[in-house]
């Protein structure tokens, strides 16, 4: 009961969140220099008096400022993200149509940062002074140091020419044909390396927390515990340390998917991945605001989705969170 | 007359200087930002030729003509006078953008965390709505609708940046808040304004510091990101427009993002050494190890 | 007489292979009985309780000489494989804070069951069934609920009651008792003695009780071994050793027992204190290491390590020797 409590709070204070970015869009919109309705069909999506004041009905740009945001928080509401004059398309059909490759990017990036930062921290905590474990704090740094559109552009140069093993671009390659196994197959071939290169930054990162929070871990007392119970190594660093020292990595990952996001925008614009990062790309280059704000809106649930998702995994690890009721 | 007597006893800033400088990591970081700074104030001046001016043959590799020793860009233009020209905005959106994180967090962590109560919750659910924003996204929208240049630039990051610092400065509020010296101080009659600045503020100080220089790390990152999406300024020469305009060529001329993405890197890995290092150096528990 | 479960025989142990942390600590315990060692802290109690499980905290610290016998058998001998079987299983340890002991993420069921699994084969829920035995030996009232329990949702007596409960599940032959009740208030102390003597009674297992409270060690050792800076400076039977203590130092810790009568009837007593306090690692010479704090220390004391004297069942370390179980000259 106190559980399910708990997640309606979440979830309001999320739709909350949303409104708050609906209504930021919608103040965007009004601050930028000009005429909305000019904002609204892109400067150079179809500027033409009619589509112009077809703009201003739909929109009511001739009422009060508070009657415009209720019209503008009502239409988002109901999935209305507003009109793509420059692919004549409605905003939500376009970014549909584009959240597939996000969400493949996303998890697999994610996917292999969780299992390979983990992996290295814990290892590297084991033998704090070895060579390894000199090697994953270096390694961490330069992963944390580096621009993440550079690492992309730098594999590009050593699989475009030198090592022609994956492709450099694009989700599939449209020159050949075969059946659904081909299809899933090649789109994995041409996942390899932005899924890397947005891995890297971020397995540079979890793995340095995750030496951190394991090497505090295992100075604690329950590991002392452990070992006098005469448990193998293996359980006491796989079963008692390793799920406490993950609960900082879990943290973590809900506040920086934001971020993650962001690293996502540059990776697909660096690949052409037919994502909703080229699309806010192609859309800040042809001016087509209201795609970007859509894309805005979509990814801020997105976020909030995942934020959800990993305070309900903390909840599963930690049973003192459970029985407090929450951490925020 | 005392005052000889009293130089004896190290400051903890000193103190602390001299633990940085037996950092041999910290220092070498502390050297490359430092070297990045000079660059950014004098290279200008001693390697006079304008970026934007095309010297050479497009795409002209390094060392190959005197003229451009780092090679030309895709317009032929100069990488070597892009890069000593880069630094300085580099720095500026970098330095003004961590400087705008580093206040707002500030501000909104030491109320959050010295008051309690409505307004910590307040303060924090707009944290939160901060730190959900998927900040590149929101920063191209900004500057898209705004105007690319560059205080715009740098209020983008800077206002998407600020939430990690709000909750740092927010704990160590928190923390500090509670200890015997600030109940002390309290109870002796000590105002707000001077709880919050000189009792609590001073001891919350290196964890604050140490975030800063990976604050500005990250801003120069978060820089050079917008840049190569070519939502810089476009009448600026930066590290990440060189990056971005030439990456259609990146197969046939590495040394077109090659050298401006070491820049980068070195630059943000110096910082991230710094932060170590200082880490290291204003943390007394590790120091004793 | 027959052998001692536990038998450590003059263990050192070094810190950066120089510097004594342990110097030639002997010391036994018999089956069914209580060795208690006290000290002050940084005495080398904690160490040699960790020592004998072969758990030192840091690589830093390393056994450079001696043996330790269980049951015969030199612990340091057996490669990690072999020690780590009888981790758990014939020697068992619990520790001073149960707050921080128990992992907070699994169930009181889950962590004692794994101690069980780990001595026998068998499934879930005999090893379910065992464990609510176990927590309803150790005084635990509804056994069954507190098996799904967390540690953060129980109380530090009931935490401990656990860890007794962990380490007997392999019935042990020695278990080791380090500063177990410091943590906690002074009634569930009471309480958390009396339940290391129900389990004594029923098991016969020999316990090691590491404490800085004479008051533990008159209440529940049969022995008594006094260590100071690394050394053992007095050993015997616990309540010869109370009644008639023989080490200045000893006699220092027993004037430190507050008791009732003084305080009854003259008001607040003046408790004594000994002056000083245990020296650092690299300030302890070859001589007697309580020579600074020492009242009747000379010249000799400070320069030269004192004798082991035998009086039938006890033995002290003390230039000033002992007669009849007192030490010549007046403290």
């Amino acid at each position: 009961m106190q559980a399910l409590a708990n997640l309606g709070g979440r979830l309001l204070s999320a739709l909350v969140l949303i409104g708050c970015v609906i209504v930021f869009n919608f103040l965007l919109i009004n601050i930028a220099p000009g005429d909305p309705a000019t904002v609204i069909a892109g400067e150079m999506g179809g500027a033409s008096e009619q589509v112009l004041a077809e703009i201003r009905a739909a929109y009511g740009l001739d009422q009060p400022m508070l009657v415009r945001l209720g019209t503008y928080v009502m239409r988002i509401a109901t999935g209305d993200l507003g009109y793509s004059y420059y692919y004549n398309d409605p905003v939500a059909d376009l970014i549909l149509s584009r959240l597939g490759p996000t969400l493949l990017l996303l998890i697999t990036g994610l996917g292999i940062a969780i299992v390979l930062g983990v992996w290295l921290g814990v290892l590297s905590a084991l033998r704090p002074d070895s060579p390894f474990s000199h090697l994953v704090t270096v390694f961490s740094l330069i992963g944390y140091s580096a621009p993440v559109f550079w690492t992309g552009l730098l594999l590009i140069i050593l699989f475009g020419s030198a090592w022609p093993i994956f492709p450099i671009g694009g989700i599939r390659d449209v020159t050949q044909s075969g059946g659904p196994l081909f299809h899933v197959f090649d789109v994995a071939h041409h996942l390899v390396l932005p899924a890397l290169t947005l891995g890297a930054v971020y397995t540079a990162q979890y793995a340095r927390l995750c030496r951190a929070s394991m090497l505090e871990v295992l100075k604690s007392d329950y590991v002392r515990t452990a070992r006098a119970k005469g448990l193998r190594t293996s359980v006491i660093v796989g079963k008692h340390a390793l799920r406490n020292a993950i609960l900082p990595v879990v943290t973590i990952i809900g506040l920086q998917i934001g971020q993650m996001l962001s690293g996502a925008v540059l990776v697909e614009t660096v690949f052409n991945w037919p994502g909703l990062g080229t699309l806010a790309f192609e859309s800040v280059l042809r001016r087509d605001y209201p795609t970007l704000l859509g894309i805005l809106v979509c990814s801020t649930v997105l976020v909030v989705i995942v934020n959800m998702l990993t305070e309900l995994a903390y909840r599963l690890i930690d049973p003192r969170i459970r029985a407090a009721g929450g951490a925020g | 007359m005392n005052d000889s007597h009293i130089s004896e006893v190290p400051s903890p800033l000193r103190e602390a200087w001299v633990a940085f400088l037996r950092n041999r990591a910290g220092v070498f970081g502390l050297g490359i930002v430092g070297a990045v700074i000079l660059l950014s104030v004098f290279g200008p001046l001693i390697y006079p030729v304008d970026p934007f001016e095309i010297v050479a043959a497009p795409l002209t590799p390094p060392a190959e003509n005197a003229r451009v020793p780092l090679g030309s860009d895709y317009l032929g233009r100069d990488i070597l006078s892009g890069i000593v020209h880069g630094a300085r905005v580099t720095l500026f959106v970098g330095g003004a953008a961590a400087a705008m994180t580093v206040v707002i967090g500030v501000l909104v962590g030491a109320a959050a965390g010295y008051w309690g109560g409505r307004t910590d919750r307040f303060l924090m659910r707009m944290t939160e709505f901060f730190q959900v924003l998927p900040a590149l996204l929101f920063a191209m929208a900004l500057v898209t609708l705004l105007s690319p240049s560059i205080p715009i630039i740098a209020t983008a990051i800077g206002v998407v940046s600020w939430p990690a610092m709000a909750r740092l400065t927010r704990a160590e509020f928190l923390r500090i808040k509670s200890q015997n010296y600030v109940i002390a101080a309290r109870s002796s009659g000590a105002g707000d304004l001077y709880l919050i600045t000189r009792v609590i503020l001073p001891n919350a100080a290196a964890p604050l510091i140490v975030s800063t220089a990976l604050v500005v790390g990250m801003a120069i990152l978060f820089e050079a990101g917008l840049s190569f999406l070519g939502l810089g300024d476009a009448n600026v020469m930066s590290w990440g427009l060189i990056i971005g305009s030439n990456r259609d060529y990146v197969i046939d001329a590495w040394w077109t993002v090659t050298i401006p993405g070491l820049a980068i890197f070195f630059t943000v890995l110096g910082l991230s050494l710094i932060g170590d290092g200082l880490n290291d150096a204003l943390n007394p528990n590790l120091r004793e190890r | 007489m027959q052998e001692p479960v536990l038998k450590v025989d003059g263990l050192s142990v070094a810190f950066r292979n120089s510097l004594a942390i342990l110097d030639d600590v002997s010391l036994e315990v018999h089956r069914g009985q209580t060795l208690g060692i006290v000290g002050e802290s940084g005495c080398g109690k904690s160490m040699t309780a960790l020592a004998i499980m072969r758990l030192m905290p840091s690589a830093a610290l390393t056994v450079s000489g001696g043996a330790i016998r269980l049951n015969g058998e030199n612990l340091l001998d057996l490669d990690d494989e072999a020690m780590r079987a009888i981790r758990g299983s014939r020697a068992a340890m619990i520790f001073q804070d149960p707050m921080t002991s128990l992992n907070p993420l699994f169930t009181v069921g889950n962590q004692v069951g794994e101690s069980i699994q780990k001595n026998r084969q068998i499934g879930r829920a005999e090893a379910r069934r065992i464990t609510a035995d176990l927590l309803k030996a150790v005084g635990l009232p509804d056994p069954e609920r507190h098996l799904d329990y967390y540690p953060h949702q129980l109380s530090g007596g009931k935490r401990q009651r656990v860890m007794i409960a962990m380490a007997i599940a392999g019935h042990p032959d020695v278990l080791i008792a380090d500063e177990p009740t410091t943590a906690l208030d002074v009634t569930v102390q009471a309480q958390i003695f009396q339940v290391l003597r129900d389990m004594q009674a029923a098991s016969g297992t020999a316990i090691v009780l590491i404490t800085h409270d004479m008051g533990a060690i008159s209440e529940m050792a049969d022995r008594v071994a006094v260590m100071y800076a690394g050394r053992v400076v007095e050993e015997g039977p616990a309540d010869a050793i109370l009644a008639a203590p023989s080490h200045p130092y000893t006699r220092g810790l027993v004037s430190c027992i507050p008791r009732v009568s003084d305080a009854a009837f003259d008001g607040w007593p003046e408790l004594p204190v000994i002056p000083g306090t245990v020296p650092d690692l690299d300030q302890r010479g070859e001589g007697c290491h309580f020579a600074p704090r020492c009242p009747l220390a000379d010249d000799r004391c400070a320069k030269r390590r004192p004798p082991v004297l035998h009086d039938g069942e006890r033995r002290c370390a003390c230039w000033y020797g002992m007669a009849g179980g007192q030490p010549h000259g007046r403290i």
